[in-house]
This record gives structure tokens, sequence and C-alpha cells, in this order.
């Protein structure tokens, strides 16, 4: 089932300048009237401890980040990850409304690779990095 | 075409268990009604004829002229010769005859409110057969004469309302445990696992409580109904108390199948317990007992037997297993099922969203034992367990409410025109 | 002995309640799917007509490229088969599996190069490619839910429309084929989206009733159509081949044609009030054909300048063809369809007038006045006279399986565990057999019945009373089609092994069981009017032609029709014609040895 919320053509252009190096990372959240998704912020900051600080506490997030890292075989890999971040101390209106929503937005960019964070832990680089090259493929 | 405008009408919520059907406003933070599914009847050997007590609409029911007593003065009270009948059974609607009597019980007398002014959002268990499904909108569409209709998955409901995607929802109920692994919002049928192992921990207790233990009697669990008189008795004195003759003739089998389940269930919920380490007979003793009194007055102290009774949700002894071929998976057993089906790289995901609900669940020490149980085996266990009853209990029903009270929802429901044009095949279409 | 295919007389599109059936032009030809099989038929000479089986899953569309050498087909699985269209081999050019589950459309680019083709998916939901290679070219991203529609721009600056149940049509550049924006004009499934012919507009039709009308090139909404709305479900949209005008077809059983400088509607064809007339797919075809088609499976063509009926209906089987019975030598039949249909056939198919079965067409069985006799599973023996049912009506005590009619217009229909005797609409007797009957033949006044535990009973018929004269053995399996030869003095008796058995019906003797070529249940025996030969159909998709004299030699038609072959008869000596579950109907030219 999915909530009906639309997206907005931003959401989908900001992705396509991430895959073409223009950002490192897009966040997304929903617009105060809960009826659209929309583009929150886009950077160029490379500083993974800057990205994380882009999730409040007790608000839900989405966001798309472009990671770098060094395979086991040297060399450096590129993966787009998809992040949706529902943090224990939102409302349950907000977990329900950005969980239905969820597959509107991620499979509008089809990113394969989804991070589910519910709290800090989660969002931790290396278990990003642990998902990222599981799911190598 | 369903079109509300600016004023926003209000849609139902309507969520059906096994022992309780409930429903409400969407947009609230819990339902409103909140009534037993299990409802009573009488019959009479008559003509054609039936009549409806607690409700308008007249249940079509054959021959016999049989009158069904419903909602919160439905079984509850005690008349001669009434029968109980559980039309819901492993989540499942088994008979839909008094499915609309009891339904409308709800939205007509409790809720006061008319069905066919509002979109009503129906959930349904993930196991739910298309058949019942579209019987289920025939209903909603031809007999309440709804405007709008969307049946959502109760799973799927409760994961997201735990602002998960994917998740494990392990939902233990009055009469089913299920263990549903949900990806990205869909529900992977192959992995879906339930049990009726509630039913096992209340038939143990049953046992429990009516067999001589060392230091008791086997207890009477004659419900409030059929007593006339009690007196206050010390802890562990045989119960002095009088029947009410009058009634005993009149009391049918099933009906005291149904109070005998009630007063063990209220047992259960008060006293019972789970250890959350595993068993251990000291563990069991150092904690202490608790105090419970019956109806008949009877009351005394529970000590380690009532750790006993929850123990059966993680393990069953060797002998158990012996004696009984059929037994309910336990809860591990049900995860573990569950997760043999799905493909590896998803277990770890779902292992680290777990969503525990149900009242069922609420019993104290489960959600660590649960939490104890998994870690011994996976390093990355992770329990979203809500403390706020209403949003254990209720979290299929939270969910419906909040999804159904938003206002980009209002183009997913299907509306009687659609359903004219289309039939049934659009409940498969849009419901996904 | 060998055969040449002679004719193909084509089953009609499958429907589905709720969904849009795709039909696709080219030229006057229309291209549609039904089972696992593609058919291509043209309008204007309806012998030319292509099936194509090469599909492993049920096929979903077809659409032949703009230079007419390839037609591009997708199935249920998601696999997209490219294939060689003028050639008699039907050569594959490619196959490739481009989403997760079904195809629900695809297109060709103006130079017949690129394809894309949408469906269901979990992140993905279409896939642009090369036609002959399967690169890709470019991604199709945008969408959440299943892809219902795609339609290309064929003119410079190229471009793509998508649309599905989102209810969002995406804008893509091409080619290589890049996302650029999103539509947002409808609140329900979006069923159909279309370029014209001229890539100046392109229109879009839902399931929220709405009809919007775009500029080709940058995707900008030029307005909503208004005018004279249709009051249901708008299902499908074709353009008018000088894009001066298209048609939409509805679930309201109407098919509107708009003008496109008006914006108006200029005409309604209404079809009827029934479910079975709503209308589900259309196409419009270079000379100027407008097809609709119904839920029933109807295509009803319309001349635009015809205001107010179709100008001709095509009927067809579009369910499989479960039971039939030749009318005449001259290869009429009667045939009845898996959901209780009944069509006649004579140079083409017509409805059976009259209300017939209500459930599967189970048998069906030519008396000797040349009425037809049908069963169903709804337990009711029905009468056909001509190419209408009669009042007649018998009900069964259970469900018929067979039904055979002896010389003096008794029917024997074999039903569950007993056999029943009706003439003149009334049951004139009952036969409660100790074996379980399967089958039943007659001749004159012999009736062969056929059971599951691989006998064959003869019996003679007196009027009265079935009396038991013979049991024959030979049979490997449960009896399944029994056949005498006209003359009486043979019968063929097949059964669920494959295996054919042939006996002396008057002496009452095993003959030969090296009729033995088939690998699954026989369902269909025909002789040849001097008796020297008998067809069969079965299960496992072929049909045979046995010899007696030389028991040995047989005619293989393999793959005659996909999913069985269901019925087989002679037109006349050396033309036979078969039935199908795919609902085609052809006929083969057969030289038999000296």
């Amino acid at each position: 089932m999915s909530s009906g919320v639309s997206v907005s053509d931003d959401c989908i252009t900001s992705y396509q300048e991430l895959m073409k190096r223009k950002h490192k990372y897009v966040v997304y959240g929903l617009n105060p009237t809960f009826t659209e998704i929309v583009v929150l912020k886009t950077s160029q900051d490379a500083d993974y401890e800057l990205f994380i600080k882009e999730f409040p506490n007790d608000q839900c997030r989405w966001a798309v980040y472009d990671l770098e890292y060094e395979a086991d075989d040297g060399g450096k890999r590129n993966k787009v990850v998809f992040v949706y971040w529902s943090p224990g101390q939102s409302s349950i209106k907000q977990r329900m409304v950005y969980s239905a929503s969820n597959n509107a937005l991620k499979a509008r960019l089809g990113v394969a690779l989804e991070i589910q964070g519910n709290d800090e832990e989660d969002l931790e680089f290396v278990n990003v990095l642990e998902k990222a090259k599981r799911n190598s493929r | 075409m369903v079109n509300y405008g600016g004023d926003e009408v209000s849609a139902l919520v309507l969520d059906i268990g096994t022992s309780t059907i409930r429903a409400g406003y969407a947009g609230d933070d819990t339902p409103k009604a909140v009534i037993p599914t299990c409802y009573g009847y009488t019959e009479e050997q008559g003509d054609g004829d039936v009549s409806m007590e607690g409700s308008e609409e007249g249940a079509q029911l054959p021959k016999k002229k049989t009158t069904l007593y419903v909602g919160q003065n439905g079984p509850s009270v005690w008349r001669a010769g009434m029968h109980v009948a559980h039309p819901v059974q492993n989540s499942l609607i088994t008979d839909f005859a008094p499915i609309p009597a009891i339904v409308s019980h709800a939205f007509k007398e409790v809720m006061r409110t008319d069905p066919s002014e509002h979109p009503v959002l129906v959930t349904e268990p993930a196991w739910n057969t298309t058949e019942n499904r579209e019987r289920m909108a025939e209903i909603m569409f031809e007999e309440f004469d709804v405007p709008a209709f969307y049946i959502a998955n109760t799973g799927v409901l409760n994961a997201f309302a735990a602002g998960k995607g994917s998740a494990l929802v392990i939902d233990v109920g009055q009469s089913t445990a299920s263990v549903t692994p949900i990806v990205d919002g869909f529900v992977l049928r192959k992995g879906l696992s339930h049990s009726g192992l509630p039913q096992l921990i209340y038939a143990h207790a049953k046992h429990t409580l009516t067999t001589p233990q060392p230091g008791r009697p086997g207890i009477q669990l004659i419900p409030h109904q059929l007593i006339a008189n009690r007196q206050t008795v010390d802890a562990t004195f045989p119960p002095k108390f009088t029947l009410r003759e009058d009634r005993v003739p009149g009391v049918t089998d099933s009906w005291r199948s149904w109070y005998e389940a009630r007063e063990v269930d209220e047992w259960v919920q008060s006293v019972a317990g789970v250890l959350d380490q595993g068993w251990n007979d000291q563990a069991a003793a150092q904690r202490g007992p608790r105090h419970y009194e019956f109806p008949t007055g009877y009351n005394t102290y529970f000590g380690a037997e009532r750790f006993n009774v929850g123990e059966l949700y993680f393990s069953h002894t060797p002998q158990l297993v012996a004696s009984n071929p059929n037994l309910p998976k336990t809860i591990p057993a049900l995860i573990s099922s569950a997760l043999t089906a799905c493909d590896p790289d998803i277990r770890q995901v779902l292992l680290g969203n777990i969503v525990l609900t149900g009242g069922g669940s609420m019993l104290s020490g489960f959600a660590d034992r649960l939490s104890a149980e998994l870690q011994r085996n996976v390093s990355h266990v992770k329990i979203h367990a809500p403390g706020n009853p209403s949003e254990r209990r209720y979290g299929g029903w939270l969910g419906g409410s909040i999804l159904a009270s938003l206002g980009t929802f209002h183009q997913l429901w299907i509306s009687k025109e659609e359903w004219k044009e289309h039939g049934k095949a659009i409940i498969g279409q849009r419901c996904k | 002995m060998s055969f040449k295919k002679a004719d193909l007389f084509p089953c009609n599109p499958a429907t589905t309640r709720g969904e849009s059936t795709r039909i696709s032009s080219s030229k006057d030809k229309i291209a549609y799917t039904n089972g696992r099989t593609v058919i291509i038929r043209d309008l204007k000479a309806p012998s030319a007509v292509v099936s194509y089986a090469g599909h492993v899953q049920n096929a979903t569309v077809a659409k032949i490229s703009p230079t007419g050498y390839y037609c591009a087909s997708g199935d249920a699985s998601g696999t997209v088969k490219i294939w060689d269209l003028v050639g008699e081999d039907q050569t594959l050019k490619g196959e490739y599996k481009v989403v997760a589950g079904r195809i629900k459309d695809l297109d060709w680019d103006g130079e017949s190069k690129r394809i894309i083709a949408v469906g269901e998916g979990r992140d993905k939901f279409g896939h642009a490619f090369m036609f002959d290679t399967g690169s890709s070219t470019g991604s199709i991203i945008g969408h959440s839910k299943t892809v219902n529609a795609v339609s290309i721009r064929h003119q410079r600056p190229y471009r793509a429309v998508t649309a599905g149940d989102d209810c969002t049509i995406v804008f893509h550049q091409g080619a290589p084929y890049k996302y650029e924006k999103t539509i947002k004009t409808h609140s329900k499934f979006i069923q159909d989206v279309r370029y014209a012919p001229s890539g100046d507009h392109f229109a879009s039709v839902g399931m929220d009733m709405k009809i919007f009308l775009y500029d080709g090139k940058e995707g900008e909404t030029v307005a909503e159509i208004t005018d004279s709305p249709h009051t249901g479900s708008i299902m499908a949209l074709s353009w008018s081949p000088d894009s001066t005008a298209f048609v939409t077809s509805s679930a309201d059983r109407t098919v509107k044609l708009w003008d496109v400088e008006t914006r108006k509607a200029v005409t309604t064809w209404n079809l009827g009030k029934a479910v079975e007339q709503q209308q589900v797919g259309n196409a419009w075809t270079e000379g100027g054909d407008i097809v609709s088609l119904s839920l029933s499976g109807d295509l009803n063509v319309f001349d635009k300048r015809a205001g107010d009926k179709p100008s001709r209906v095509l009927y067809g089987p579009s369910k499989a063809v479960t039971a039939l019975t030749p009318t005449s030598s001259s290869g009429t039949f009667i045939a009845g369809l898996a959901d209780g249909r009944v069509l006649s056939f004579d140079t083409d198919y017509k409805y059976a007038e009259g209300a017939g079965h209500k459930n599967l067409v189970s048998g069906a069985t030519t008396l000797p006045d040349g009425k037809v006799a049908t069963i169903g599973y709804d337990d009711l023996v029905r009468e056909i006279d001509g190419v209408s049912f009669t009042q007649a009506s018998c009900p069964t005590t259970s469900q018929p399986k067979s039904i055979a009619a002896a010389a003096d217009s008794t029917l024997f229909v074999v039903e569950i565990g007993v056999v029943e005797a009706i003439r003149s609409n009334q049951k004139v007797h009952e036969l409660k057999p100790k074996y379980t009957p399967s089958v039943v033949a007659a001749h004159g006044t012999t009736v062969a019945i056929g059971s599951d535990e691989q006998k064959v009973y003869l019996y003679e018929w007196d009027g009265k009373s079935l009396t038991e004269t013979a049991v024959l053995e030979g049979n490997r399996g449960a009896l399944s089609a029994l056949a005498f030869s006209p003359d009486g003095s043979q019968l063929a008796a097949g059964d669920s092994s494959g295996k054919i058995a042939l006996f002396d019906a008057k002496a009452k003797k095993f003959i030969t069981s090296r009729w033995s070529f088939h690998s699954g249940r026989i369902l269909s025996l025909a002789w040849t009017p001097d008796g020297k030969h008998c067809a069969s159909g079965s299960l496992d998709t072929h049909v045979y032609v046995y010899s007696v004299a030389k028991p040995g030699n047989a005619i293989a038609i393999k793959n005659a029709h996909a999913g069985s072959v269901s019925s087989v008869f002679w037109v006349n000596d050396g033309k036979l014609a078969s039935v199908g579950a795919d609902g085609c109907f052809r006929t083969w030219e057969i030289t038999f040895f000296a």
C-alpha cells in the first residue's frame, strides 16, 4: 500500500545530478502538508560526519549518498546508497506516512541499495559500508 | 467518483481480529469501538424469520429462528440456552454470515455512525485469501453501501507504523502467533509463518488451574454471571459462594468454554510471565509469587508455575513434544521458519528490524526473552516494541487510521462506481 | 502421406476485466495476443493471418516494426522476442528479458532500431534497448508502480512517454533515453498514452475517465478534453493515420471519436448495456479501420463516417474451444468455449443466439436431423437449431462429460458414475455401470462407452434400454475419445496415455494398437468419410493422421495448437480441420499414399 504522496521532479533530476558527481548527497523530506516529497538539501561536502547531522532525531528523512570506499582488492569503488531515516522519537504519524511513501521515492529513483536507519548506530559509516560491500553485485 | 472537496469526510477504520474487532475514525489515536468478535446465539424451532438483538440488521440464517447477540451485551450476558460461536479463527473469517451484524453493531450502535457516508478501510492478516478479501469488499459495497473501500495488510501497517519499510513483524494475538517478513512494503509470502501457539498456552494454563496442584485443589472457573453471592476468604482458603442455580441448567457447552477461556485469559494476562533468560528453577523461584483472585472469591499466590505457562511461547519440553505430534511452533521456531524461506541477504535486515505487536506480546518478560533467544545465534538483533499498550495492541488499526486520514490517500480508495464497473478484479489491482 | 498448412481462422484477443488489452496496427493489419499465441491479421484480407507461438508464457503485447520486417512481442515472464515477420520460418532475431514481471506494452522507435518495453517490476519498470543486440540505450526511470503504456515519438527531437499505475506520465528525452520530467494530470491509474503519427501531440487516458492532450515536443499539457466525457474508465486510445483525430474505448461501453482541433467528441458509438460490452482495447489502421475490442472478445470495426453502429463485428473464440461438432461436410461447425459461449462457423464466426450455457461447454454432437445437442458444466443438455438455441433444456443428474447421438436421435450423456439416455428433452433410460464411464460414441443402434478402467463396453440400444454386447480391451489409460468409422464397422478408442486402439466393431475384436504416436491424452478422433484413415488430436498439441491399412505410417502435424488440440474433423476426404486451446481453427491439406 502507499500513501499517495507525489514526488517533485526536482527529486529525480537532483538524483541524476548526483549520478554525474555534481552532488555528494541529496536530502529529501515531506513538505509541511504531507502531500509531496521535495528536495531539502543538496551538498558537495564529502565529510560523512556532516552528512549524519542532516538527520534530526525526531523527524524522518530520506537521502541518497554517493559512497566512496576502497574495495578489499584495492581500487576505489562508488556505490549510491538510499537512506530511509525514521528515528524512535519521531511521531507515529511521521513514521507511518514516510514508510508508506518510501517506495514512491525509492522506486522512482531506481536505487537498489537501501539503508533503513532507526537510530544513529544504523548510520555509522562502518555499518553502512558493510552493507554496501555485501550488496556489491 | 468520490470527491470530498474541502470538507474532509472522515474515513472509518475496521480491524477484525480473532478475539476483538476494533473500529474507529481515521485520524483518531485509538479505536472508539473494541467489541468481542465472538457472538452469542439462541435457536428456537420455528419458521423463517430471523431477528437481531442489539442491532437493526437482520442476519440471514436459515430455517430455525435464530437470534444473535453481539457486542458488549453479547456473549457476556447470560441467557438460557445461548451458544457462543467464533466466526474468526486464526485471524481468518471462516463464517461470513454473522459478520455484517457484528460490523453493523460496531458502526451503528457503538460508534453511532452511518457507514454509507464514510469510506471504510478494513485490515486483513497477511495470509488472508483472495476470496475473503473479495467477500469483504462485497459486504462493504453491497450491504453497507459504503462510498469507498480499501483493504490493507496488518503486518505491513505495523511495519510502517514502526518506521520500517522492511521488517520482521511478530504478532502475538489471542489465538494466533505469526511471523511476517516484509520487504519494501510487501509481504514475503513464502516466509509467512503462523501457529496456534497462544491456544497452547491457554490450554496449559487452564490445565494448571483446574487440576489439583501441590498446595491447592483444582480451581473452579466459574464466572461472575453464575455467582449469586460470595464471601471474602483468606488466601488459599476454600471459596465460599453460592451459584445462581436458576441459571446453571441454561448454560450451553459453548458458553461454558467461552467463559472458562475468558477466566483463564484474565489470569494469564495478570499473572503469567516469561523468564527473560531461559528456564531456570532458581530464577523462577526468585521472581516471587503473584496474587490473584477468582470470581468465586478463591484467591491465592502463584509462584513458579506462572512462568511455566509463558515458557511455552519459547520452548517445549521433550515430553511435551513426544505427547503431541501437532504441537504449534514456538516463537523461535516460527522465526526460524520465516527466515529460512527468505534469501540470506534479507535475513540480516529482518533480524535487525523486528517489530513486536499484539496483546499477547505484552506478557511480562516477553520482549526481553525474545531478545535473549535471538541474540544467542545472531549478533545483530533489534526489536521495536512499543511501550504504549494501545500502540502494541492496536498497531494495525493505528496504522490504518493514519493512512486513511491522509489527504493524498483519497485517490487510492476504490469507489463504489469502480466496484460496479470492474467487479472483484479491482480489489487485487488496487490494494497491493 | 504428407500435409500442407491451409487456412487459419484466428482466435480473438484475450481480455481481462479491469485491464486494458493491447492491440497494435501496421498498414491494414492488427496484432494481438491470446494465451501463448500472437496473432496478426489483415482486416482487408481475412485469409492473411500469421500466428506465432514462440512464447513460453502467455504473450501480452505484439507490435510490428515501422519497416514491417519484424514483430516484437512481450510476455508475462518479462521477455521480449523479436522475430522475422516476412519469412515463413519466423526466425528469432533476439530474445531479451527486460523487466521482472509482465510486459504491459512496448513500442518501436521511428527507425525500427530501438524498443522500449514496460511493465511490472520492483524498482525497474521499463527498459530501452537496441532490437538487434539487446544493449540498453538509456534508462527508463521515474515510475514507482507498474507502467501500462509506452509511446515513442518518431520525429526529431526524439521523445518517449511512459504512463502507469502511479498515476503519472514520465516524459523522456531520447535516444539514449533520459528522464526529463513527470506529468501529473491524472488522478487514477493511467491506461494508455499515445503519440500521434505526426509527433505533434500525444494524449493520455485513464481510470479517472479523463483525456489529456499534450504538446509532442516538450510535453506541455495543452488541454483536458472535457466535452461529452466518458462515464467509465477509459482503457485505450488510438490516433487516426492523419493525426487529426483519435478514438477512445471505455468501460462505459462506448467508443468515442474525437477531433483534435475542436477538442470535441464527433461520434459516440454505444455498444450495449452488459458488462461484456465494456470496451478494453482499440486500434486505428492506416487503411482507415477503427477497431475496438469488447470484454467479450468481439472485435468491433467502425467506419468513422457511420455513427450508429459498427460496420462489422469480427467474432471468434477468445477462450479455449472445449467442444466442437461439425454441422455439415463442408467445414461448418458449432464450437463451445470454456466460458459457456457457443459459436457457429460458416465462412466466419457468429454467436449462437439465445441463452446458452452458463459454464464450460463440455461436449457437442450433431443429431440425424441436423440439430446440435450441447452439454455444459451448468449440468444442462441444450439444443441448437441452425444458429440459435431452442427452448429445449434438460438437466443432468451430475456434471456431463461426453455426449453422443444414436440413429433414433436419443442422446447418451456420460456423467459422474452414470450414463443417461435423453430423447425429446426427457430422460428415457439410465445406466449405472460397475465401471467409471468417461466417454461415449454411437452409431446406428450401437453405443460404445469408454471407462477410466481402460476398457470399452459395447451396447445395443433398442429404444428403451442398453444391453451390453461386448467388452473391448486394448487401451493403456482411461478412455478419453471414441469414434466409429462412418459405416460403423470400426471403432477407434483413444486414452489418457496417448494410445489409440482400433477395434472391429462388428466382430467385436481388437485389431491393432499401433496408432500410438501421441504422448498425451487423446482429445478427439475423426474418421475420413471413406473410413480408411483416422485423425487424432491430443493434449500433447500434435495432430496425427493414421492409416487403417498401414498402421505404422502416420502423418504428424506437430504443435498444431498451443496448449492442446481439442477437436479434429474432416472437411472432405483431403482436408482436415483442427481446433485447440489456443482458440484457433486451422485446416490442413492431406495427401494420402495410394
